[in-house]
């Protein structure tokens, strides 16, 4: 076969139908660069976290030790424990209080990024950066001495300005919540004299325990009064790739060292957890709208196909007399397709290689930019796998064309249509409506196969807007629930070491500051049990060797809004209500007793409900009077607040920052539910878009195909009195049925993709904590009866949308041209 | 049959019948020769004739005809041969005029630019005393529906609509009631013999019914000028001359009628005056003999 009479009618096909070929041109580009966003994420979440560990080598294990409790010669023979295969340090290590400019007016924050325990329950009162403030001071964050970023274990990134190259200066680690530009200076309110640092950078470090760098000599001066020194060790292992075999490594560690001194771990897979879970998050919303957007590319193209084929009888009938055999017809409609198929799926690729690149270097900052890649793999797959989509879908109109004899060919493309839709016209007359609208409204039914098309371009996008409205919302709702029960102001201590509560002189200073504000409606006394290595010991013999955060409130905490799930809130001693991963895991339900046991004593409660608070797995909330003397001795870790309505947040920040003095934390509770705050719902709001533009894309090809089909009628409607106008209302109205359908379809399958998106994302983001990994329906009930009728709406838009080119150029359509159309 | 007078041609009834007096009495004395059944004037009596058309004389003819053309050209390509080349004529009301002349020589885009499908490249088109040529693309549907009436050699009838319905559309685009509509089209259907078919879809009919759908959709909203693109070219014989005959009684009860054609019979038998083009511009402008034995 001869390519160039082929390739010449092929592109002649080209530029005579310039929209349609653009519309494949265009739809391919949206649904590769979504194919290849969506295939990444499924597939490659995690690798780029392991392949940049090890570019990094990055430490498995990374451990706090007490100096004072330790000797370098002890610390140097961990290094030949048995298992260890790599080791470094040891680093200085201190735990600071850092404060920016204007943190006396401003909110403060808790640390978020580090994998270490801060003391909270998982996801309590870290979850977050804190709300924007005039400064920020942030207690708990791990200073290690470094003299270089780079060192026999792990490479620090850099990820803006330079490293500490001298005494004054600090590099912060780009995943923890201070934001300030380099050469900003920032204040240790925890050391003595409050030195003040300038920042000169950003870096970061794979394993995640460090929230800054200073040099080596600078952190003694940043210790706080009475603190002992510290200092970190990393290691590698023969084996560590479990969180049962990092036990085993930590104990064998604690083992080699005298009792008392290590004093904190970090663990790589926490860090491969974080990594994973910041871009694992989006996967199945990416997947699911990746999916979306390759039905509708393959709808299309089949359209778009089946059209130039049937629009172009006549031509096929020419070519056929004049030589071309059928392999050759059919080459040339394949080619005609096939062609801007092909640079569609590649620019698409070099788009999705564009847009998913900042997702993969977005882990956290911990990796080199640049390091991170779509496979290669993956850049070949996708536009392969476009093509031959796109050829499966032309194939069978491409074949249909070869097998046509000439003058079949010819006299289909001549031969009147057989009328269809009579019934639907008839029913359409009576109707008290402008006669242009009624012809527009029953046309569809003339052209089934057309209207059909139409109808599932419309669903499908109505489907992506319903999908992406209901994962808004619910992402809303989740990430506010996060802050439920949290009041709206926190008040704690400023500085010490993790988890330690309030003393008793703090806590009068802080009552007697909150009883004089005016802005306080009601406070409550938190206290936090039951985190690892502190007392009072917290056991749940119903959950095992589970440590389970207790949160016991001194006051009425009624009010503090926690979601409630089922029940209701206790209302005296001997009560609790705890979270869904309290009641899956202890195979217990709302009105059932529990038995505590809180440094040795038992304590029985009744279960009165259940809630949510952004507390990932079991925990417990209860009032100091069920501990009893169990809580004796036990030290108020945090006031919540709720203020008077109408009462300014900021205001009253300041004023009880001001009250209270440098030494407290004064702050909101940070935003976002763990996990889902990561979603980058930017991303959402671009694939809706695409796919709704996708979607008027299949709406304006096939109502495009429509009028072309019918260009005669047009004429004739114009030649008997139609004016533009009423043309544009006419073809307008062809695409009005198919949206009501698509409305009747398209509404309750994006409500169960929904659904099934959300379940999706939590399983991802509890990674299958037991009661977790199912979404209460609280979340997933989002739309609202009004909403719904505006989503319908929107699948009317976007199919007016996608209409009002092709009824524009049917009203400019010369009559005459039009009329001589057959 | 009696058809629904066209409202000019009620109107100026008395005018119409001083106009046709004058050219057959005038005609004659200049010893006109008969050709092919249309007696033709020679060139140089032709501008007198369209002078004297009607009792006014002079251009006064051109101005008071129902469809005044006013040297129009028309170039479909800038550099390309003028489908119509500076022509001026006048169609009177009541007239039936046949247009003839070979393929490419402008009979059809003549027809077209009277009924506003088209635009003259440069010229003035009056219809009904309403300037056409510049009217928008609203203003010029908005007269089709009016003014003119068209049918085509191929029916041009909506195969999804019922019979009823093609009739009714021009009514229903115009905004007329819905009662007044379906009376003006069942009255049509019924004079033109189809009524039976009106719940039929077109693509059941014969040619000769199908036209027969197409002359009472043209006439639905009684139009000043009925406009004929070869209206037997796509029917057999006898058909043709049904649909003939159709046309010759409209016009005798006033329609006004401009008909292209092809065949001289036609034009002979069915029209009172003909104009030949050719390569797009008049090359003659005669009565018939039907007009010349139709007269009084």
């Amino acid at each position: 076969m001869t390519a160039w009479p082929v390739l010449r009618a092929a592109s002649s096909g080209w530029t005579r139908r310039l929209v349609q070929t653009a519309v494949i041109l265009v739809v391919l580009t949206a649904s590769g660069a979504a194919a290849l966003l969506g295939l990444t994420l499924l597939t490659s979440a995690n690798e780029y976290f392991y392949s940049g560990f090890a570019d990094q080598h990055g430490a498995e294990l990374a451990v706090t030790v007490d100096a004072a409790r330790v000797t370098p010669a002890q610390l140097a023979a961990t290094r030949r424990l048995a298992g260890v295969t790599q080791a470094a340090g040891p680093y200085p290590e201190v735990t600071v209080t850092l404060a920016t400019s204007g943190s006396a007016a401003g909110e403060q924050g808790r640390p978020t990024g580090s994998g270490r325990g801060s003391g909270k329950p998982h996801g309590r009162g870290a979850a977050g950066p804190p709300s924007a403030g005039g400064g920020m001071s942030v207690p708990g964050l791990t200073v290690v001495g470094r003299a270089s970023r780079g060192g026999p274990m792990d490479d620090l990134t850099l990820n803006g300005g330079h490293f500490v190259t001298g005494p004054g200066q600090i590099s912060l680690a780009i995943y923890q919540p201070i934001r300030v530009a380099p050469g900003s200076t920032v204040t240790v309110t925890s050391a003595p004299g409050r030195p003040k640092l300038t920042v000169v950078g950003f870096a970061g470090s794979a394993v995640r325990d460090e929230d800054a760098w200073v040099t080596p000599a600078q952190v003694a001066a940043l210790r706080p009064k009475g603190a002992a020194p510290q200092e970190q060790m990393l290691y590698n292992f023969t084996q560590a790739g479990t969180v049962t075999q990092i036990h085993h490594d930590i104990a064998a560690l604690k083992a080699a060292l005298p009792a008392g001194a290590v004093v904190g771990t970090v663990s790589w897979l926490a860090s491969s957890d974080q990594t994973g879970a910041e871009q694992s998050v989006n996967t199945a919303f990416v997947v699911a709208f990746a999916v979306i957007g390759l039905a509708l590319a393959v709808l299309i193209v089949a359209n778009v196909a089946s059209g130039a084929v049937v629009a172009a009888y006549r031509r096929i009938g020419v070519l056929k007399s004049i030589g071309f055999t059928p392999a050759q017809v059919t080459a040339v409609y394949v080619t005609q397709i096939g062609v801007p198929a092909l640079a569609g799926s590649l620019v698409g690729v070099a788009l999705g290689n564009k847009w998913v690149i900042p997702t993969l270097n977005n882990g956290g900052g911990v990796f080199e930019a640049g390091r991170q890649y779509v496979p290669a793999w993956i850049n070949v797959a996708v536009p392969l796998g476009m093509c031959a989509l796109v050829a499966v879908a032309a194939l069978l109109p491409a074949l249909r064309a070869g097998r046509l004899s000439a003058v079949q060919a010819i006299s289909a493309g001549q031969a009147p249509r057989q009328g269809r839709g009579y019934a639907a016209h008839r029913l359409a007359g009576v109707l008290a409506l402008p006669r242009p609208v009624t012809i527009g409204l029953a046309a569809p039914f003339s052209r089934p196969a057309r209207s059909a098309v139409t109808f599932a371009a419309i669903t499908f996008g109505l489907i992506a807007v319903v999908l992406a409205v209901g994962i808004d919302s619910s992402l809303a709702k989740i990430n506010a629930g996060a802050t439920k029960g949290q009041g709206q102001v926190q008040i704690g201590p400023g500085g010490g070491a993790p988890g330690q509560g309030l003393t008793a002189r703090q806590d009068r200073v802080i009552s007697a500051a909150l009883r004089a504000q005016p802005g306080t409606l009601h406070y409550v006394a938190e206290s936090d049990l039951g985190f690892p290595g502190a007392e009072p010991v917290v056991r749940v013999p119903a959950l095992g060797h589970v440590l389970v955060p207790v949160i016991a409130y001194q006051g009425d905490s009624a009010g503090l809004g926690w979601i409630l799930l089922s029940g209701t809130w206790f209302h005296g001693p001997g009560q609790v209500v705890v979270t869904s991963g309290f009641l899956a895991q202890a195979h217990l339900s709302v009105g059932d007793s529990v038995t505590i046991t809180v440094n040795g004593k038992a304590i029985r409660a009744l279960i009165t409900g259940q809630v949510s608070g952004g507390i990932q797995g079991p925990a417990l909330a209860t009032s100091r009077q069920t501990l009893g003397s169990a809580a004796a001795g036990l030290a108020v870790f945090e006031y919540d607040v709720t203020l008077r309505p109408g009462t300014s947040v900021r205001a009253y920040l300041s004023a009880v920052t001001r009250s209270l003095g440098p030494d407290y934390f004064v702050g909101t509770p940070g935003r976002g539910a763990p996990g889902y705050q990561l979603i980058d719902t930017s991303y959402i709001r671009l694939l809706t878009l695409m796919m709704a533009i996708l979607a008027g894309l299949g709406v304006l090809n096939s109502v495009l195909m429509v009028t072309r089909e019918r260009v005669h009628d047009l004429g004739v409607f114009k030649a008997i009195g139609m004016t533009p106008r009423q043309t544009v209302t006419m073809v307008t109205c062809w695409v009005v049925v198919p949206a009501i359908a698509a409305a009747v379809i398209g509404l309750p399958a994006g409500m169960i993709l929904h659904n099934g998106v959300m379940q999706a994302l939590a399983r991802d983001i509890n990674q299958g904590l037991p009661g977790t990994s199912e979404l209460p329906g609280v979340f997933l009930d989002v739309y609202a009866a009004g909403e719904l009728t505006l989503l319908a709406l929107a699948g009317l838009v976007i199919a007016a949308a996608g209409a009002l080119l092709p009824a524009t150029w049917a009203a400019l359509t010369r009559t005459t041209t039009a009329l001589r159309a057959e | 049959m009696t058809v629904r007078r066209s409202r000019v041609g009620a109107r100026q009834d008395g005018l119409k019948r001083s106009a046709t007096v004058g050219p057959v009495t005038r005609r004659r004395a200049t010893g006109a020769v008969r050709q092919h059944g249309v007696t033709e004037v020679p060139h140089t009596e032709l501008t007198r004739y369209a002078r004297c058309s009607s009792s006014y004389g002079g251009y006064g003819a051109v101005v008071d005809s129902l469809v005044v053309i006013t040297d129009v050209t028309k170039r479909y390509a800038a550099d390309g041969r003028p489908a119509l080349d500076g022509v001026s004529l006048g169609v009177a009301a009541g007239e039936a005029v046949a247009v003839m002349g070979p393929s490419g020589s402008g009979k059809s885009t003549l027809l077209n630019l009277i009924a506003g499908l088209d635009r003259p490249t440069s010229g003035t088109i009056t219809v009904g005393g309403e300037r056409i040529d510049s009217l928008s693309e609203t203003g010029v549907a908005r007269f089709r529906r009016r003014q003119v009436g068209m049918i085509f050699q191929f029916f041009n009838l909506l195969d999804d609509l019922t019979v009823a319905d093609n009739v009714l559309l021009p009514a229903q685009l115009a905004g007329v009631p819905r009662g007044k509509a379906r009376d003006a089209a069942g009255e049509l259907l019924a004079r033109l013999g189809i009524e039976r078919y009106r719940n039929s879809y077109p693509g059941r009919l014969s040619g000769g019914e199908r036209q027969r759908v197409a002359i009472a959709r043209a006439l639905v909203n009684s139009p000043a000028v009925l406009l004929a693109d070869e209206p037997t070219g796509a029917v057999d014989t006898a058909t043709g001359e049904e649909i003939g005959e159709l046309l010759l009684d409209l016009n005798r009860s006033g329609q006004t009628l401009v008909l292209v054609t092809h065949s001289p019979d036609l034009a002979a038998r069915y029209a009172r005056r003909v104009i030949r083009l050719v390569d797009g511009r008049v090359a003659a402008d005669t009565a018939t003999d039907t007009a010349a034995m139709a007269r009084p």
